[in-house]
């Protein structure tokens, strides 16, 4: 009996440890196993940094994501754009589970993108040109001594994410070739990365153009950030080259356009890879105090017209370090249905954002809500509730001067009652 | 914190500049320098065997010197216990002091025993691989000892060589053990260990396994076919670069046959992609995978690079191709042709080597073509052996000078009457510079586009006019449609625009940009501005920009709310408020004049007994009653008021009963 409770146990323990793994470990489904010589620098970063990197096809038949109910993998890389049905136990649906959960992905796609691809891109609100087509820049492309090829395109238009470029865009264009994308202008979640620059245009033929192109120019994205709502974040980028070693090296030279050592690839992508891993734009708040201006502890209720001062702490994730966060942008809102406050909370050398507000003349239960939401940075969703009671009977105003004559005509009204008591029952 | 501690090194590693060096075929040198420069200054490898063995062995591959102190390494190997640590360790150890000419020197009878008992109870590829091996280094060496010959060795293998053939699987792929997928690495490893079993040991499989070796050598090019297919990996395969470099030295050992040159230069640009060697295990890897590409058995693949990826119409320049071998040394005395897609301009055209120095060999294209075209050509090298041995396909335009003619600007309105007339002729812009458009007329572009030496239309031309709002950056596009011959005409109105980046009023940039990879140099010309004013709304006011971006708007601050309180009271001013308070007083004052005016006396008050008790008592519950009702207003509440009020009435009726009592009777008296 023990030995079977052993092999039980045993069978048990491996049931469950064997198949999690950390949230170092990188699920990269690629086309073909070509992607391991052709983008080695790439995945080099990722092993350098840590990342346990899970290289297969995206058609093997033996692809897991999920074991019952717990993630075998905390990030995806898919580089393969061809494929039409992922090996394994892999679809779509899953992987848009899988972001849902919280988890992280890359997408890489070029002209040739399935529909499987296109699917999934679309559900994560961006919009894919047509099958076959590329972006082209007749005038921008890049010269790169080997065949003439005007896909080839360089571009600088780096989106304005501060928490994806916390150090600033890259100084060189980067090179790309592949397929443009929209942006729905509705959109809150999707960000425009990587935009085309002003000769850019999608085109799905290479001869003469006979219709103005869906997207061009700002408006054509070449690479897509998505922070979802629940902070799990999602790159899409329209070429798979370049991530590639090929696009990674210098020197850069386009038609028409300054000459650069370098393109700037591997910083765009090594900064795409540490926003979507979560190492980049990254925020962290204590949460909310409070407490009257001249008290320190948090009170069980407010009253009307207090005084109040409401703090928090905000870091940010900077080289691997929480720094203070600078940001003159955070802002409280004082909640009762609708706000009835909201001011700017003003910031400090170490991170800790402050200001006081004076609770309105209106009793109920209110909230404190901090929702900041800026491009590139995790959300932070952060409120807590407090009633506010109104005035007691004691504590309004007393000894008000205008109210002097009929403090006095009731005082004297009691003297003159005790005078005239004394008069009338003691006077001879 | 504990977040801290656990992201800091990831975002370091990240940061970090890659240790790896950067190598191509081309450049082993450097290959060798890493790897000397993983040797330290004792030439040790840190003291770890699987580098030792590594990097020793990539130098060999390399044809290179040994590390400094190789002695002192030999020492240490031999010096290393191999016992203890898998069957890997043992193998790698053997085979470093194989390498390095000391294997003589190590105590052979357990390595030979450990290596026997692995054969003997092999389960894996692995296992046989490690086994023969160290067993057929030891047998080099001469350091077999007596007890294990090879008629003990030839006994210890019955058992492997069935599992061998269990492994083999028809498609010509080996399994690296039972119920795993097949393995690129596997096979490599099932050949390299066939050729030190058979050429070392002198072993010769059973006659029922025999045939499934054969056909597992005999395969080695239809593997190759396959593999390179899957791109060059099998299912098993974890380690790409390992699996290639192991199948390339197993199939260089068995002298293979029959192997498609082209498929072997596939396999060696694949190697040459391999830019980043981090690791002594992959330097090892990439030099023994170049070192076998190397092998006489293998025909000699060969690298066509193309140098005039464009050819000007007009200009004398020729195709150029740069032949190589795939260590990037010139070819020159290949068959070099190219021939067209489809074989309608070239087929099978020889191309002249003109250049030694760099293996440059040379066609005259542009006499075949007349037009701005782009042609896919077949470049084939054949080398000796009459097969082709290189075989690329290129992409090479045949570019010609775009040239506009001036251009035609109107403004139309609605009932085509012509508002205004301009032209430009390029590089300059329009005559008339400010165009001006609204929602009931249309901007028209007419111009032609030709090919300078052909002085046809350059029909492949990719032309669109961008307009561009000066103030927000907006830019909208618009196609233009084929007028005849080389003529074209583009349309604008606000509708279009407004459709494509909103109604933005104001000042536009109109620039056209025509292009191709056919076109020497692009078209970049601006053709003026344009005042743009959008139909109004419906209340006339003017027409209300696109809103920004969702997303941009969402990260804005919201303006800021201040909550309005409700306003005091109006007061009267405290003088006023002082008159009436001195107003209230004077009743009390007059009150009290009169009184004194009357003469006020309180001799009625009793002075002894029980009347001055009641009578003190009754007044001063009354005083206090007062007095409590003053508290009250300054600060108790009602619950804590009524008590004490209670109590004092009490006391006052009692007191006043008996004072107004005694009272009453005395007045009676009086009276």
């Amino acid at each position: 009996m023990a030995r079977l409770a052993l092999v039980l146990l045993a069978l048990l323990v491996a049931t469950l440890v064997a198949p999690i793994r950390g949230d170092k470990e990188v699920l990269v489904l690629v086309e073909n196993t070509n992607y391991a010589s052709t983008h080695s620098l790439f995945f080099a970063q990722l092993s350098d940094a840590g990342y346990q990197l899970d290289v297969r096809a995206a058609d093997d038949k033996t692809l897991r994501l999920r074991d019952w109910d717990t993630w075998i993998y905390s990030k995806l890389i898919i580089f393969a754009s061809a494929i039409h049905d992922y090996g394994g136990a892999v679809d779509s649906e899953l992987i848009l589970e899988f972001i849902d959960s919280g988890h992280d992905l890359l997408i890489a796609v070029d002209s040739h993108v399935s529909d499987e691809l296109r699917g999934l891109i679309g559900d994560l609100g961006v919009d894919v040109e047509p099958k076959g087509s590329a972006v082209r820049d007749h005038v921008g492309y890049v010269q790169s001594g080997g065949e003439v090829d005007h896909t080839v395109i360089a571009s600088g238009e780096y989106g304005a994410i501060d928490g994806l470029f916390s150090s600033g865009p890259p100084e060189a264009s980067t090179v790309f070739q592949g397929i443009g994308m929209s942006i729905p202008s509705d959109s809150k979640q999707v960000l425009n990365a990587l935009g085309g620059s002003s000769t850019t245009f999608s085109a799905l033929h290479e001869t003469a153009i006979t219709d103005a192109p869906n997207v061009a120019a700002a408006e054509l994205a070449l690479v897509a950030a998505i922070q979802a709502r629940n902070n799990g974040r999602v790159v899409v980028a329209g070429s798979t080259a370049m991530f590639s070693n090929a696009f990674w090296r210098g020197p850069l030279q386009q038609h028409l356009g300054t000459k650069h050592a370098a393109p700037g690839n591997r910083e765009l992508c090594i900064a795409l890879v540490q926003w979507v891993f979560h190492l980049r734009g990254q925020l962290w708040t204590s949460g909310l105090r409070h407490h009257r201006v001249g008290e320190t502890q948090t009170p069980a209720h407010y009253r009307v017209s207090d005084e109040l001062e409401v703090s928090l702490d905000i870091k940010e994730l900077v080289g691997g370090v929480w720094q203070p966060y600078q940001a003159t942008d955070v802002q409280v809102e004082f909640v009762m249905l609708d706000p009835y406050v909201r001011q700017t909370l003003s910031p400090t050398a170490n991170g800790t954002f402050s200001t006081t507000i004076n609770v309105p003349d209106v009793y109920g239960v209110f909230k404190f809500v901090v929702d900041y939401a800026r491009a590139g940075y995790s959300t932070l969703e952060l409120s807590e509730q407090v009633p506010v009671r109104p005035f007691r009977h004691n504590e309004y105003e007393r000894f008000i001067p205008s109210a002097y004559p009929y403090y006095v005509s009731v005082l004297s009204l009691m003297a003159a009652f005790v005078l005239l008591d004394f008069l009338f029952l003691y006077r001879k | 914190m504990h977040r801290f501690v656990r992201v800091l090194p990831v975002v370091l590693g990240l940061l970090a500049i890659s240790q790896a060096e950067v190598f191509t075929p081309k450049d082993s040198a450097s290959l060798s320098d890493f790897v000397l420069a993983k040797a330290g200054a004792d030439g040790l490898y840190a003291a770890r065997s699987a580098d030792a063995y590594h990097g020793s062995l990539a130098l060999a591959a390399l044809a290179d010197k040994q590390p400094a102190h190789a002695s002192r390494l030999c020492d240490w190997t031999v010096g290393s216990s191999y016992t203890k640590g898998g069957l890997q360790r043992l193998y790698q150890i053997v085979k470093l002091a194989a390498q390095l000419g000391c294997a003589a020197r190590i105590d052979a009878a357990p390595a030979a025993g450990q290596a026997l008992a692995a054969v003997a109870n092999a389960s894996s590829v692995d296992d046989i691989y490690y086994g023969i091996g160290t067993l057929a280094s030891l047998h080099h060496a001469k350091a077999l000892p007596k007890a294990i010959g090879l008629k003990e060795i030839t006994k210890a293998m019955q058992p492997s060589w069935a599992v061998l053939k269990r492994l083999i699987m028809s498609s010509g792929l080996v399994r690296p053990q039972p119920g795993t997928q097949s393995s690129i690495q596997a096979t490599g490893r099932a050949y390299l260990l066939l050729v030190e079993a058979r050429n070392e040991l002198r072993l010769q499989p059973p006659s029922d396994v025999e045939k499934a070796v054969d056909e597992l050598v005999a395969s080695i090019p239809k593997v190759l076919d396959g593999a390179t297919a899957k791109g060059l990996s099998a299912a098993g395969d974890k380690d790409w670069l390992g699996g290639i470099a192991t199948f390339l030295a197993g199939a260089a050992a068995v002298q293979a046959h029959g192997l498609d040159p082209l498929q072997l230069g596939h396999l060696a640009r694949a190697l040459a992609a391999t830019k980043e060697v981090g690791t002594l295990q992959q330097a090892f890897h990439l030099a023994t995978g170049l070192q076998a590409l190397k092998a006489k058995s293998f025909p000699q693949a060969l690298e066509i690079t193309l140098a005039t990826p464009a050819l000007a119409i007009g200009s004398e320049t020729p195709l150029r191709v740069l032949v190589t071998d795939f260590t990037g040394r010139p070819v020159t005395d290949a068959s070099v042709t190219a021939s067209s897609k489809g074989g309608s301009l070239l087929t099978d055209a020889s191309l002249k080597s003109v250049d030694s120095s760099t293996g440059a060999y040379e066609l005259d294209v542009l006499s075949h073509v007349q037009a701005p075209a782009k042609l896919e050509l077949t470049v084939t090298a054949v080398a000796e052996s009459g097969k082709p041995a290189g075989q690329v396909d290129v992409r090479v335009v045949v570019t010609d000078e775009l040239v506009p003619s001036p251009a035609t600007i109107t403004v139309s309105g609605a009932d085509s009457d012509t508002l205004q007339d301009t032209s430009a002729t390029f590089p300059d812009a329009a005559a008339d510079s400010t165009l001006a458009l609204d929602h009931t007329s249309s901007l028209k572009v007419a111009l032609g586009l030709k090919a300078a030496s052909a002085d046809a239309a350059f029909t492949e031309v990719q032309a669109l006019l961008r307009l561009t709002h000066l103030a927000s950056g907006a830019s909208a596009f618009f196609a233009p449609k084929s007028a005849g011959d080389d003529a074209l005409t583009i349309t604008i109105t606000t509708a279009g625009l407004a459709k494509q980046i909103g109604a933005h009023n104001g000042a536009y940039e109109a620039t056209l940009l025509a292009g191709h990879e056919t076109v020497a140099a692009p078209l970049v010309w601006l053709l003026g501005t344009v005042e743009v004013t959008h139909a109004p709304r419906d209340d006339g006011s003017p027409a209300l920009p696109p809103p920004a971006r969702a997303a941009a708007a969402a990260s804005q601050a919201l303006p800021e709310i201040r909550h309005i309180f409700r306003q005091p009271a109006a007061r009267p001013p405290q003088a006023v408020s002082y008159l009436f308070t001195g107003l209230a007083v004077a009743p009390l004052a007059v009150l009290l004049y009169m009184l004194a005016s009357i003469g006020v006396n309180f001799k009625g008050f009793p002075t002894e007994g029980g009347p001055l008790i009641a009578n003190l008592g009754f007044q001063a519950s009354i005083l206090a009653i007062l007095v409590l009702y003053v508290i009250f207003w300054l600060q108790l509440d009602l619950l804590t008021l009524l008590p004490i009020l209670a109590g004092l009435l009490l006391v006052a009726t009692v007191f006043g009963y008996s004072a107004l009592s005694s009272h009453g009777s005395s007045h009676l008296k009086d009276q």
